[in-house]
């Protein structure tokens, strides 16, 4: 096997692995995340594989379930993110002409916003929860994806096998959905990788923020939060979580990266 | 007479996915001084793959067996210094695409002053000279002029004929012409195929067209699959076919071209 | 009867010419020919009788109107006008279903002469010459009144090229079909066509019996058209034959 692959299969490993572990995590998670059971900061022990936090809550507990929102943010804001960032893009793809200058443009403002002050503002202005940083996050990070989809559009629009299906009689909506966009799904699915990694990335930091997920509800991000006065004292508050968020994170590209080799040369 | 350019049960094979494909499989060929010798084959048969690797220009996973005696020398078994130095010089090839040939972004004039500069260590101004004169050769009008031009200012005809100049340019022995005039249009297909008959030199012409084979060779090979089906002389193999394939070829030719009833 | 009229057809892309006062008609049943080798504008020519792309000015006339069932084409790649994650059977269900037809997919194979275990393949595991009848299957599943052919056999080994040839000049007897072949390669228009018009540069130089054209050429260019088909020996003459 070459050496990419080697990365990316490690990847794949990891972030099947995190799925499980979130989705159990019910089931496995020792202890309640939010049970107070200490009187005071304990280190990793048999009984506390991960240690407690500040508070006397388990780690381990409370990293298993933390992982349940880090993950499905990044996935339902990829999610939202791909919706739009598609939608525009294979409209302005198809259609050119003066539709495709005012979605370009709309990109460009887009894209020139500092986003991460962006959505400080917004997260700001509204109450803070789980939905509504899904949904920034997928506002603020579509144009990449969609500069991409009408790049691909651009291209496979003019193959002959696209003039083909005109000829025979299919309609815009057909050839977009059926034909064009199954044959440009190559890039965008690299792109939906390595958005699941910056979606953690900027789940974390909001969260660290405060103005992400809200505690008592855990998120790696949050837990960091949580660490901040302890990285001295407790180490292991701060390195649980961050270690998991790199792993995630680095899972999430080498499968980008691994993608991208493949989807390549194939072509 | 010994022949110029021999070649003895050679076989190019290529490893790929756990199997051996062979290319080309145990090919015996001569071409004499002088002579224009036709390959006929079509897509797959192997005939590119043998002209690549007379060029020794086969890479791994690609391996070439057997013998390719230049002149009673075995060009598989020459140093890399020899070899670059054989091609160009002595043999040399004409691709199929005018366009991928070139570099587009070099003056026409430099690509070729290039090959004098390396085979002959001429000096620039000498080079620059010589190059003129291998564009007058193959009758490009104003060549003093043209020949400070760039690629995408010829047109596909004009490529390909400075293409021959270029693999002309030094005079060599033989020149392997892998379907010359197929990306042409008709119309510049004959001035190609009437400038290659002018230079008078040993020829290894491949074709997939026998009409091209009858007008320009006086001996010829055919191939399928990697394999020599039939050879001789070209009114003989043509006339008086004796492979199934070769009878294929000839009644397709007649088929389109005497009607298909 | 005249199926297709072009009339004083022009079309520039931006200041570049592709074709200029173009005219000439196709008879219903009658094979047309168009010959021309690159930047002639017959692929221009071919795409705007298909209402692809516009014209710049002048237009053409369809007896009976135009419509995508009516009005066919099989293109010039057979490599390439196959969409690669289709199956067979649903490219060839899709111009079916467009129109509302319901045909039975293995005689449509066995039409253009596949076995019907093709169905489930996809088209990268098709030679050259299976996609093309891929290609005219599509085509004529939907019973068009024309069919315009793109260079049907040029990307084609010649072992194939007369097969194919054979094919479409069945298929065309089969369903009264109204053919316009474009090629560069004369001797597939002499061998298929009733009639052939010559484009060079975006213009019409003749139109006219492909017999009378080709033994009696009015213009140089045809000519010299003519005269550049490599011939198999002296023996074999391009014209009469």
């Amino acid at each position: 096997m070459r050496k990419k692959n080697k990365f990316a299969v490690f990847g794949l490993v990891v972030i099947t692995a995190f799925c499980v572990l979130s989705i159990a995590a019910p089931i496995i998670a020792p202890y309640d995340p939010g049970e107070i059971m200490e009187s005071e900061i304990q280190g990793p022990s048999l009984r506390h594989p991960f240690g407690t936090d500040d508070l006397g809550r388990d780690i381990l507990s409370r990293v298993l379930y933390g992982g349940r929102i880090s993950l499905s943010v990044a996935v339902i804001a990829v999610a939202v993110a791909l919706t739009i960032g598609v939608l525009l893009g294979a409209v302005a793809g198809y259609y050119g002409g003066l539709l495709d200058e005012m979605i370009m443009r709309f990109t460009d403002i887009m894209l020139s916003f500092p986003t991460i002050f962006l959505i400080l503002a917004i997260q700001s202005v509204l109450t803070p929860n789980i939905v509504n940083v899904m949904v920034v996050i997928g506002a603020t990070s579509w144009m990449g994806i969609a500069r991409l989809v009408r790049g691909e559009f651009l291209t496979v629009k003019e193959r002959d096998f696209v003039e083909a299906a005109r000829a025979i009689g299919c309609g815009n909506f057909r050839i977009i959905f059926k034909h064009i966009l199954p044959n440009s799904m190559g890039p965008v699915i690299v792109s939906g990788t390595l958005g699941m990694a910056g979606a953690i990335l900027t789940e974390s930091a909001l969260s660290f923020l405060g103005l992400g997920v809200q505690p008592p509800v855990p998120s790696w991000g949050n837990m960091l939060m949580d660490s901040q006065a302890y990285l001295i004292d407790a180490p292991w508050m701060a390195v649980i979580p961050g270690v998991f968020i790199v792993l995630a994170v680095l899972s999430l590209y080498f499968i980008g990266e691994g993608l991208r080799e493949r989807l390549n040369p194939k072509e | 007479m010994a022949a110029m350019l021999e070649l003895n049960k050679v076989s190019t094979h290529y490893l790929s996915g756990g199997r051996i494909i062979k290319a080309v499989d145990n090919v015996d060929m001569r071409i004499n001084e002088g002579e224009v010798v036709g390959l006929v084959g079509e897509s797959g048969s192997g005939k590119s793959t043998l002209a690549l690797s007379v060029l020794r220009l086969i890479d791994p996973p690609g391996k070439v067996y057997g013998e390719v005696l230049w002149n009673g020398i075995n060009l598989l078994n020459l140093s890399p210094q020899n070899m670059r130095r054989i091609r160009g010089e002595e043999i040399s090839m004409v691709f199929q695409d005018p366009f991928s040939s070139l570099n587009p972004v070099i003056k026409i004039g430099e690509q070729i002053a290039e090959v004098f500069r390396f085979h002959k260590k001429l000096s620039r101004r000498k080079a620059w000279e010589a190059a003129i004169k291998v564009l007058d050769l193959v009758h490009i009008k104003d060549p003093g002029e043209r020949v400070n031009d760039y690629p995408h200012q010829f047109s596909g005809g004009m490529k390909q004929r400075v293409a021959v100049a270029m693999a002309y340019a030094l005079s060599p022995k033989l020149l392997i012409a892998d379907e010359p005039t197929t990306a042409l249009d008709v119309t510049m297909q004959k001035a190609i195929l009437e400038l290659l008959k002018e230079l008078k030199t040993g020829m290894l012409f491949i074709t997939h067209n026998i009409a091209l084979v009858s007008e320009m060779c006086s001996r010829m090979y055919v191939m399928k699959d990697g394999r020599i089906v039939e050879q001789g002389d070209t009114r003989e193999v043509l006339g008086n076919p004796k492979d199934a394939y070769t009878k294929r070829l000839i009644d397709s030719y007649k088929e389109i071209n005497l009607g298909l009833d | 009867m005249d199926l297709i009229e072009v009339i004083s057809l022009a079309k520039y892309f931006g200041e570049v010419k592709a074709l200029d006062d173009v005219n000439f008609e196709v008879r219903e049943g009658e094979s047309f020919g168009l010959v021309g080798e690159s930047g002639s504008g017959k692929t221009t020519l071919g795409r705007i009788i298909l209402r692809l792309i516009g014209a710049s000015d002048g237009g053409v006339v369809y007896e009976g109107g135009f419509s995508r069932k009516d009005y066919q084409v099989v293109f010039q790649n057979p490599y390439t006008s196959l969409d690669p994650r289709m199956k067979i059977k649903e490219i060839l269900e899709e111009p079916l279903r467009i129109h509302g037809l319901k045909k039975d997919i293995a005689g449509i194979l066995s039409s253009v002469e596949l076995d019907p275990s093709y169905v489930d393949k996809y088209p990268h595991e098709l030679s050259g010459g299976e996609r093309q009848r891929i290609g005219i299957a599509r085509a004529i599943s939907v019973e068009p009144r024309f069919l315009l052919l793109d260079e049907p056999v040029s990307s084609l080994d010649m072992t194939i090229q007369a097969e194919i040839l054979k094919l479409i000049k069945r298929i065309k007897k089969e369903l009264g079909l109204t053919l316009m072949i474009i090629a560069h390669d004369i001797s597939v228009i002499r061998c298929m066509c009733d009639r052939v018009g010559v484009l060079r540069g975006g213009d019409l130089l003749e139109v006219g019996e492909v017999k009378s054209v080709l033994t009696a050429p009015q213009h140089s260019y045809t000519k010299l058209l003519i005269e550049s088909v490599p011939r198999l020996f002296d023996q074999v003459k391009i014209a009469g034959g």
